[in-house]
């Protein structure tokens, strides 16, 4: 992975320096935080909402950043942080009344699967249990290598290799069901 | 399909990937500039403010349903009291069932419980607040969610608290063919499991500790023994190291295992032996759930966060 050894180290503490660092950044990593958040929560808009909030905090911590890691670690482990903080505050969205709930439940599957999440073979991977299509997406699809995935999810990387082994035995069975060709 | 095949479609899915996600790629230096000048005046993001808006909209509905709602019965009954339920607030300033549970030391939650309903007049959950309280009198919302009827064992959290000596896990259970639910606090510690707070709506519903394990239990007439049991490991991540309860357990065919984690870790695992079921399904993000299919014993290799660890599983008929 080309960004593997990203970036270590220099702590921009200018404000001119800081936002010319942000902007490397986002031009850099941008698009990948985006893919890693619409991995998590399957909504184009949350997932740029996630991306907007990542670059916030990148560029309020910029100065906090010790570079004992890539930048590119630090960034994607803020964005599973902001995920994991997104999911959970999905029980927050479950206090609608169910009057409300249906209606709001309703637009957003239109908005979610509007572009219907392009091609047989991406959708089902979309479809696999969540801890399962990010490491499958991860690898696969942004060709991360496992150590990288490991360290971003924060997880051992003998629990990534069993969860894309699963993922691979669960997305063979979708597809064998969708007989895709 | 063999190996060769499946890699042919996930290349194939790469591509599929590229181009949905071309569709929808921003513009990098303005989501840059965005960045800068919404983090200069603390802005927060679009789901925030819809999420704020939400909650408006919601406090104003139920404000307005709680007036003229009449309590459920099955939920104005006054279950068995727990010792660590202090006193019951029947009526509090804003007609919000709620009652207080204390959990010593002086800290102490507000639970509200409210029934909620749909277009038929049914009740299809409970929307359950759980607020905590300051000692000048003010309180902060810890959690909140809808129990819905549903037959399995969801939600099933994990409340960390950083300066309670307990963690919480809270409980539901349904049973959707008989319009039931009910639900649970409980806090952990280590070894121990204390319930704090319950509401049994369910018939022959119940929970106890084995080993610092929940089992809850509640009437169900698909099982064969005419209920169902589901043991509940929390699994506390000290350190890096997973730690559980227990290092054994002994399941039934047919009853399941919800192994638990904190909100803020993966907590995965898997059956080497194959005598268990993984149920793969997307509200166990933080949990892993099985069912016990076969007789024997099982050894479930536990993962989560950095740390492994490993629960034997001896199922009997």
């Amino acid at each position: 992975m080309e960004a593997a050894g990203m970036g270590a180290g220099r702590r921009p503490k200018k404000a001119d320096e800081r936002e010319s660092t942000l902007n490397y950044l986002v031009r850099r990593f941008g698009d990948r935080v985006i893919k890693l958040a619409y991995y998590h929560v399957r909504d184009r808009y949350l997932a740029e909402d996630i991306c907007q909030e990542v670059f916030c905090r990148v560029y309020r911590h910029l100065d906090r950043f010790r570079g004992d890691s890539s930048y590119y670690t630090w960034i994607y482990r803020i964005t599973i942080n902001l995920c994991r903080d997104y999911k959970a505050s999905a029980y927050f969205r479950r206090m609608l009344p169910a009057r409300m709930e249906d209606e709001v439940i309703a637009a957003a599957e239109t908005r979610m699967f509007e572009i219907a999440e392009g091609g047989e073979v991406f959708s089902k991977v979309m479809d696999l249990p969540l801890k399962l299509r990010t490491v499958i997406a991860l690898y696969y699809f942004e060709e991360m290598k496992t150590p990288e995935i490991a360290q971003v999810l924060g997880i051992s990387e003998e629990n990534v290799r069993k969860r894309l082994c699963r993922g691979r035995e669960l997305l063979r069975e979708k597809l064998l069901q969708g007989a895709v060709k | 399909m063999n190996e060769r095949e499946l890699d042919r479609l996930l290349t194939q899915g790469k591509k599929e990937a590229g181009d949905f996600f071309s569709s929808f790629m921003p513009v990098h230096t303005q989501l840059a500039a965005e960045a800068v000048s919404k983090s200069r005046r603390t802005w927060r993001p679009r789901a925030v403010r819809r999420v704020a808006l939400a909650a408006a909209c919601v406090a104003a509905v139920l404000a307005l349903a709680l007036l003229a709602w009449p309590p459920h019965p099955e939920y104005t009954q006054p279950g068995d009291k727990p010792s660590a339920l202090v006193q019951a607030d029947d009526a509090p300033a804003d007609n919000v069932p709620a009652e207080t549970v204390a959990l010593g030391e002086g800290k102490e939650f507000r639970m509200n419980y409210i029934p909620t309903t749909g277009r038929d007049g049914a009740v299809p959950g409970i929307m359950t607040v759980l607020w905590e309280l300051s000692g000048n009198g003010s309180q902060q919302m810890a959690y909140s969610s809808v129990f819905e009827y549903c037959d399995t064992v969801y939600p099933a959290m994990i409340i960390p608290f950083s300066d309670a000596n307990y963690d919480m896990l809270l409980i539901a259970s349904g049973d959707s063919a008989h319009g039931r639910i009910g639900y649970r606090l409980v806090g952990y510690q280590a070894n121990a499991i204390r319930t704090w707070w319950s509401r049994d709506g369910l018939p022959g519903g119940d929970i106890s500790v084995q080993d610092g394990v929940a089992v809850e239990k509640a009437a169900d007439d698909t099982q064969q023994s005419g209920s169902h049991v589901t043991y509940i490991v929390p699994i506390q991540n000290t350190s890096g190291a997973l730690v559980l309860p227990v290092d054994r357990l002994r399941l039934g065919v047919g009853e399941r295992l919800l192994l638990i984690g904190s909100s803020a870790d993966d907590v995965d695992a898997e059956s080497t032996g194959g005598l268990m079921n993984r149920v793969d399904s997307e509200p166990y993000g933080q949990a892993a759930m099985f069912t016990a299919v076969n007789t024997g014993e099982d050894v479930l290799h536990i993962s989560g966060g950095l740390g492994d660890n490993s629960l034997t599983v001896s199922i009997v008929e």
